[in-house]
């Protein structure tokens, strides 16, 4: 069984008296460790895509299963409950909790899956380091570069232990280098912990690195190439 | 993922976990520091509201108070015991030949601090140039002064020693109408039970000022032997007065009195029954407290609503964040109401102790309203008000406080339950 698996995926966004197709019946499978790159230019479908494979949005009709489990029929308060047990999200911008440290921000969905507060403190340590930011624990976001952040929230995604992480243009407000930094380290995660990784981007480096490459084109996908 | 597994030990049977008060508690601090003008700003309107109404319930506590005191000690006592009929008549035929079994009753009350027995009868005092109507009070000189602070009133000369049965201690104004020094004859003269008149010679021995004018204008205090004597009434009263040891305890001495002179010719009535007047300014004022409190708690409320939306607009994003992370909306509702409640917590103490520390300080040295003294006496109140702080105020407040926290928060927090992850993070 895949982990995730879409089924004539549909969502339609009405603007005024035109209707947009943003996505018109995406079949997809994912299994588990890939590192998969949705592309495609803006409106093409793959942040909404993305979305509708992290439970933030629904489809208007069709099926998104991840772990054999469907979402959809659920409460608006069991999908948060979903998106806890099974996905990471590392987004562009203001990824972090402003009024949190560091620290804090990654114990706190271990808070919220219910982790004792020794453990999920010594867990966020630990997910820090990974990220290369041992010392950086006390810092608030504003105390932090935009690349560090971006750390910090893969930490955050990573320490929850979800099926899959998806990330939305997470390189699209860093310089180039930062930017390299962390898909060296997203492509390292990937292969030292197995993690799922799906990317919505446009970003050249970032496709550059997927394993298996999808774009979208209206809605659709237009084409799905594995990498050797 | 083996080595990370997902920790579930935690996790209630539905999956939901609460976020710790710690959690809920720190996040609402910082949040609030945010934009630390606003915070300040609002805290003030919060001092100022809380704090003032604080004040203002210690002032009114503290002259509620007074006028109670003031009503009850002068002359009244808390309980009065009467013969059927004297209340409503004044006459004299309706007094009481034995005022044994009530006196017995008050003295085995323990919530009775002491009772006395008095004789009172309208009459006519009279000097060689004038006269004056008068109330004639005979009492007990010395135990009078456990009962009432009629004895502390003499401003000139000196309250009654007992056995002075030809001494008189007139109210003031009854003394400048006569024009009577100490040591001056008045004859007083008044009907005895079966309507005869009779006149008696007394020398004043003191004048006093209780600042109350149906006292200054009217009392003329004879020994209740003396008034027993010329009015023929044997060992007979008038009247048996209780004072109880707090006004909370009235009812309940009232109601034992009751049943203790049951089936007897005794007529038992509490001060408010006699002159419902301070009573009903008690109520009245309980009435407007409550109306006040509802008018700050508007206010306030306002104020604290439209800070807690302008916080839920400016992280609407940051919600949307917490959201998509699996925050769930009981989640969500409890950190806006947590923050709301820290808020009006910390506005609502630092009001109420501002108002705890000045009632403290005017509590001490009392403020001075001498400048309405003539307006203040005629309603029992002290030119000196000293403000209280009791349970009752402390259990407003908090009753305050918790109101206006709980609905201050409950709409932001509840809209903040209804945003979309998608589209709230999409906000700028």
């Amino acid at each position: 069984m895949a982990l995730i698996e879409t089924k004539d995926l549909m969502k339609v966004y009405g603007l005024g008296e035109v209707s947009v197709k943003a996505l018109d019946g995406v079949n997809l499978k994912v299994e588990k460790g890939e590192f998969l790159v949705l592309a495609g230019r803006s409106g093409s479908g793959k942040t909404t895509l993305l979305n509708m494979l992290g439970a933030l949005d629904m489809p208007d009709s069709g099926t998104v299963r991840i772990h054999g489990e469907e979402y959809q029929q659920l409460s608006k308060n069991k999908r948060a409950l979903f998106r806890l047990r099974h996905i990471g999200f590392v987004f562009q911008a203001y990824n972090l909790i402003r009024v949190l440290s560091a620290r804090e921000n990654v114990a706190y969905v271990l808070e919220l899956q219910g982790m004792a507060k020794a453990e999920r403190l010594e867990r966020a340590d630990k997910w820090l380091e990974e990220v290369g930011l041992g010392g950086f624990g006390k810092r608030r976001p504003d105390q932090l570069s935009g690349g560090q952040q971006q750390r910090v929230a893969v930490a955050r995604a990573l320490a929850a232990a979800p099926d899959i992480v998806l990330a939305d243009e997470p390189t699209a407000n860093l310089d180039s280098t930062t930017a390299t930094e962390l898909l060296d380290l997203l492509v390292e995660l990937n292969e030292t912990h197995n993690t799922t990784f799906i990317f919505a981007s446009h970003d050249p480096d970032v496709i550059s690195r997927a394993k298996r490459l999808i774009q979208m084109q209206d809605g659709r996908i237009a084409s799905d190439e594995t990498k050797g | 993922m083996s080595e990370n597994p997902p920790p579930q030990a935690a996790r209630k049977k539905n999956g939901a976990v609460t976020l710790s008060m710690v959690t809920y508690f720190l996040l609402a601090l910082r949040n609030l520091t945010r934009n630390m003008r606003r915070t300040v700003l609002t805290l003030i309107a919060l001092v100022v509201a809380i704090g003032s109404l604080t004040f203002m319930l210690t002032l009114t506590e503290g002259y509620l108070g007074s006028m109670k005191d003031n009503f009850v000690l002068t002359n009244f006592g808390h309980i009065q015991v009467n013969a059927p009929g004297f209340q409503e008549d004044g006459l004299i035929d309706n007094y009481m030949a034995d005022t044994g079994p009530a006196i017995a009753a008050a003295q085995a009350d323990p919530n009775v601090i002491a009772s006395s027995q008095r004789v009172y009868v309208s009459g006519l005092a009279n000097v060689a140039t004038a006269s004056a109507a008068i109330i004639v009070i005979g009492v007990e000189p010395e135990i009078e002064k456990s009962v009432t602070r009629m004895a502390g009133f003499v401003t000139d000369g000196a309250w009654l020693e007992v056995g002075d049965n030809g001494g008189v201690v007139l109210g003031i104004d009854v003394a400048e109408t006569l024009e009577a020094e100490l040591g001056d004859k008045v004859v007083m003269t008044t009907q005895a039970p079966g309507g005869d008149f009779s006149s008696q010679v007394f020398r004043v021995r003191g004048v006093m000022e209780s600042g109350t004018p149906e006292i200054d204008r009217l009392m003329a205090i004879v020994t209740l032997e003396a008034a027993q004597a010329w009015l023929e009434l044997g060992d007979g009263a008038t009247t048996v007065v209780l004072r109880v040891d707090n006004h909370e305890n009235t009812d309940v001495v009232y109601e034992r009195m009751l049943d203790q002179l049951d089936g007897q010719l005794f007529e038992t009535q509490r001060w408010f029954d006699v002159d419902p007047f301070i009573q009903q300014i008690v109520e009245s004022s309980d009435t407007s407290i409550i109306f006040i409190l509802a008018i700050v708690v508007v206010v306030v409320l306002g104020e604290i609503i439209n800070t807690m939306f302008m916080a839920l607009y400016e992280r609407t994003r940051e919600f949307g964040l917490m959201e998509a992370l699996g925050t769930g909306r009981r989640q969500l509702f409890a950190m806006l109401l947590w923050e709301t409640t820290v808020l009006v917590s910390i506005g609502g103490a630092l009001g109420y102790g501002g108002a705890a520390i000045l009632t403290a300080i005017y509590g001490k040295r009392g403020i001075d309203l001498t400048a309405f003294t003539e307006s203040l006496s005629s309603l029992y109140m002290d030119p000196i008000i000293h403000p209280v702080m009791d349970l009752k105020i402390t259990v407003y407040i908090l009753a305050t406080i918790a109101i206006t926290a709980l609905l201050a928060g409950v709409l932001p927090a509840w809209r903040a339950t209804k945003l979309n992850p998608v589209e709230a993070m999409r906000q700028i």
